[in-house]
C-alpha cells in the first residue's frame, strides 16, 4: 500500500475568536501503487485540507490532531521538519488548483523547475537542463518557452508547466487538486487525457482531488465521497457511478449531465453543508437528506460495508431499501420538498443550514 | 515599446518635470516678500555703485527679460552669483550636494536595509516580535526628525560628548580631496549623530509596507506551491516572500525620498552640516535670491532623479512590468 490515511483529523483555529473549525473530521481511505484515487465534494467540505495535510503545508493555523498518513509504511505525520521536507517532492507532488497563481510571477517557468530539483538533488547544471526539456517535451510545451516568465504562458501551459514540475522527480505520488478548475473546457479535457497518460507512463499513484464527478468516473480507480468534513461513501468508481449508496452521492450524480441521462434529469441539492466549528453528534446530511429520520440524528452513521470494497456512511440504507431511495432520488420533487414541505422524515430540530466558509480551507 | 524606449521617454519627462519646477520657481520667488535689491544694494551704498550691481544681477531689468535670463541660467547652469558670498552660485553648490547626497544617501541606505529586512522578519515570525517592532515603528513614525536630531544633539554632543556637535570633519583636520576626507575616522564620527536622527524615521514607512505586503504574499499560492516543492524554509522567506515583496517597496520609494530631501534640510542645519539643504535656509533668510533658486532647483532635481531612478530599478525588478 502506498499511501495510508487514517482517521485524520485537521483542525483549523481562528485566532481573533478562538473557534475551532474540524475541516477533517476522521476520514480514513487508502491508496495503491499505480492507481488513480478520487476525491469527491463540494467545495469547503475539506478536499484541499487533506492534499494539505498529507504534504503537511497546512497554513499557520492548521494542525493535524489525530490520525496517520503513512507513505511506505512511514508515518508523515510524525517526523521533524527535515525529514518531512525532504519527502515533499521527492515522494509527493502537488498539482495545485490555481495553476494561475502557483507559479511565482518574478522567476522562469525554468528556475522555479530547477529549484524543485535543487532542493532535493545536486544535479550538474546540465542534468537539470535537460530533465526541463525532457519535461517539457513530454507535456506538450515547445522547450525553447521554458525560459518564459509565467505571465508570458497561457492558462493552460501553466498548467501543463505545474504538471511538469510535479514529474521532475519522479514522485510516487502525485496530489492534483482541482488541476483544471481554471481552464475551458477543451483545455481541461486534454490536460485530463495527458495527465492520465502520463501518469500511466510514470507508474506514480494520483490522487485527484475535484468537485467534478465526471472528471472521476473518467479518470480514477477508486473514488471516496466527502461531505463536510467525513467521507460519505468509498468504492470502485465503476460502482459508486452505477450503484451508489449514499444520499449525498445520489443526489451529487443528479447534478451531473455528462455521465447518464441528458441535462433535464439535472437536480441540485438545495442547502448547504453544516458548520464544522461544532459538529453535533449526528449524520452531517441530515438537513438536506431527503430520506433522514430521528434516528440520523441521534447519532453519527459510521461507514459500513454495503457491497464488495464499497462502504457508505448512511444509518437507513437498510430501512428504507436501497432501490427506493435510488428510485426516489431520481425525481425532482423528493429533494425540493425537503425544504418546502418538511414532513415528518426532514422536520427534525430545523438546525440552520446557513452556507459556511471554511477557513483555509478549499476555496474552487 | 520596449525598454529602452521606456527609458528614454521616462527620462524625457524627467527633463521636463524640471524645467516646470524650475518656471515655478521664478515665479515664487517674485512673490515672495522682501524686495532682493534692498538687501543686496544697501542704501548706505553710493548711487552709482547700487546701480551697478542691480545692472550685475539683472535686477533692473523687466520681468520677461529676467525670466528668459534665469532660463537660460537654468540651461547652462550658470547661476550667477551669491548676493553674499562673492562666489557664483554654482561652485558653492557644486561643493555642498556631495555633503548632502553623502548624509542622505547614508540614512536611506540605512532605512532600507534595516526597514526591509525587519519588517520582513516580523512579518514571517509573527507573534510577540511582531507586536514590538510594530510598536516601534508607529512610534519611530511619529518622531519628527527635527525633534530627535535636538535630543541625540543635546544628550551625546553636549552631555555626554561621545560626538561632535556639528559639521562634517574637524575645524583642525586637513584632507586632500573628497574622498580622502569621507573615508577618515574623523568623518564617520561627525555623520553618526545626524544619520541617527533621520535613520528611524526614514525607516518607518519601509518598515511597515514590507511587513504588510509580506502577510499578503505569505497567503498566495506560490509560497504554499514553493513549501510543497520542499524548498527550505529560508529560502522561501528570500527568494520568494521577500522577494515578491519588494515590488511596492520600490514603487514607494519616491515617497521615502521625498521624506528625506525635507528632513535632510533639518538635520543639516541642526548639525551644522555643509549641504544643499542647510545653504537653501541659509540662503532664504539672507534674500540670497540667486543661491536659494539653485538650491531650490537642486533639491528638486534630486526628488525627481530619484522618482526616475525607483523607475528603472523597476524595470528591473518585476518582469511583467510592460512598457505602454
Ligand atoms: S444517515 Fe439519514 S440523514 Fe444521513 S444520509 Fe442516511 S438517511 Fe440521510
Amino acid at each position: 500500500m502506498l499511501l495510508e490515511i487514517e482517521d485524520l483529523r485537521t483542525t483549523y483555529t481562528d485566532s481573533s475568536t478562538e473557534s475551532t473549525v474540524t475541516a477533517v473530521d476522521g476520514v480514513s481511505f487508502e491508496i495503491e501503487e499505480g492507481e488513480s484515487f478520487g476525491l469527491v465534494g463540494e467545495s469547503g467540505c475539506g478536499k484541499s485540507t487533506i492534499a494539505k495535510s498529507v504534504m503537511r503545508i497546512l497554513p499557520d493555523n492548521g494542525r493535524i490532531t489525530d490520525g496517520a498518513v503513512r507513505l511506505n509504511g512511514e508515518d508523515l505525520t510524525e517526523l521533524d521538519a527535515e525529514p518531512m521536507r525532504q519527502r515533499r517532492w521527492t515522494d509527493i507532488a502537488l498539482i495545485s488548483q490555481s495553476a494561475m497563481n502557483a507559479l511565482d510571477p518574478v522567476y522562469t517557468v525554468d528556475t522555479q523547475i530547477k529549484e524543485a530539483i535543487e532542493a532535493h538533488e545536486s544535479w550538474s547544471e546540465q542534468r537539470m537542463d535537460d530533465r526541463v526539456v525532457e519535461l517539457f517535451e513530454l507535456v506538450g510545451i515547445d522547450p525553447e518557452r521554458r525560459h518564459d516568465y509565467p505571465h508570458q504562458f497561457s492558462g493552460g501551459m501553466k498548467q501543463r508547466a505545474m504538471i511538469a514540475m510535479a514529474l521532475v522527480l519522479d514522485p510516487d505520488l502525485i496530489i492534483a487538486d482541482e488541476p483544471t478548475t481554471a481552464l475551458d473546457v477543451i483545455s481541461q479535457d486534454t490536460i485530463l487525457h495527458h495527465l492520465e497518460e502520463l501518469q500511466a507512463e510514470t507508474g506514480a499513484s494520483m490522487l485527484l482531488i475535484t468537485h467534478d464527478m465526471s472528471v472521476v468516473a473518467e479518470m480514477c480507480d477508486r473514488t471516496a465521497v466527502m461531505y463536510a468534513g467525513e467521507l460519505a461513501e468509498r468504492g470502485p468508481t465503476e460502482t459508486i457511478f452505477t450503484n451508489p449508496y449514499h444520499p449525498y452521492t445520489l443526489g451529487l450524480k443528479n447534478a451531473f449531465p455528462s455521465i447518464h441521462g441528458g441535462a433535464d434529469s439535472l437536480i441540485s441539492i438545495p442547502g448547504a453543508p453544516p458548520p464544522l466549528t461544532d459538529p453535533a453528534d449526528a449524520c452531517r446530511f441530515a438537513d438536506r437528506c431527503p430520506f433522514a429520520a430521528p434516528e440520523c440524528r441521534s447519532s453519527d452513521p459510521p461507514m459500513k460495508e454495503v457491497a464488495d470494497e464499497h462502504e457508505a456512511a448512511c444509518a437507513r440504507i437498510d430501512d428504507v431499501g436501497i432501490e427506493t431511495m435510488r428510485e426516489q432520488a431520481a425525481k425532482r420533487e423528493v429533494w425540493h420538498g425537503v425544504d418546502d414541505a418538511p414532513d415528518g422524515a426532514s422536520a427534525g430540530d430545523g438546525a440552520a443550514s446557513a452556507p459556511t466558509e471554511v477557513s483555509g480551507g478549499d476555496s474552487a | 515599446m520596449g525598454a529602452k524606449g521606456y527609458i528614454a521617454r521616462r527620462a524625457a519627462q524627467s527633463v521636463v518635470t524640471i524645467f516646470v519646477v524650475a518656471v515655478l520657481m521664478f515665479v515664487l520667488f517674485r512673490l515672495m516678500p522682501g524686495d532682493p535689491t534692498a538687501v543686496a544694494l544697501s542704501p548706505a551704498l553710493d548711487e552709482s555703485v547700487q546701480q551697478e550691481m542691480a545692472r550685475q544681477y539683472g535686477l533692473n531689468q523687466p520681468l520677461h527679460i529676467q525670466f528668459i535670463r534665469y532660463m537660460a541660467s537654468v540651461v547652462t547652469l550658470d547661476f550667477g552669483y551669491s548676493f553674499f558670498q562673492n562666489e557664483p552660485v554654482r561652485d558653492i553648490l557644486m561643493r555642498r550636494i556631495g555633503n548632502t547626497l553623502l548624509l542622505m544617501g547614508t540614512g536611506l541606505l540605512l532605512a532600507y536595509a534595516f526597514g526591509t529586512s525587519i519588517g520582513a522578519l516580523a512579518a514571517w515570525k509573527r507573534g510577540s516580535f511582531d507586536t514590538r517592532v510594530l510598536v516601534s515603528a508607529v512610534l519611530f513614525r511619529s518622531t519628527p526628525v527635527f525633534w530627535l536630531a535636538l535630543v541625540l544633539l543635546y544628550v551625546f554632543g553636549f552631555h555626554l560628548e561621545w560626538f561632535p556637535i556639528g559639521h562634517m570633519v574637524d575645524a583642525e583636520a586637513t584632507y586632500s580631496g573628497f574622498l580622502d576626507k569621507v573615508f577618515s575616522v574623523d568623518f564617520l564620527h561627525h555623520l553618526v549623530l545626524p544619520v541617527l536622527s533621520t535613520v528611524p524615521f526614514y525607516m518607518a514607512y519601509p518598515l511597515l509596507l514590507m511587513r504588510t505586503t509580506m502577510l499578503r504574499i505569505e497567503g498566495e499560492d506560490f509560497i504554499t506551491m514553493a513549501h510543497a516543492k520542499g524548498v527550505r524554509d529560508r529560502d522561501v522567506f528570500a527568494k520568494h516572500a521577500a522577494r515578491n515583496s519588494l515590488l511596492p517597496i520600490v514603487t514607494t520609494a519616491p515617497i521615502v525620498v521625498g521624506l528625506a530631501v525635507a528632513g535632510n534640510v533639518l538635520v543639516e542645519t541642526i548639525y551644522s552640516w555643509p549641504g544643499v539643504g542647510r545653504t537653501l535656509v541659509q540662503a532664504v533668510l539672507q534674500s540670497d535670491y540667486p543661491l536659494a533658486q539653485a538650491a531650490f532647483l537642486m533639491i528638486a532635481v534630486i526628488v525627481i532623479v530619484g522618482n526616475f531612478v525607483a523607475d528603472l530599478l523597476y524595470t528591473v525588478i518585476d518582469p511583467r512590468i510592460t512598457y505602454d
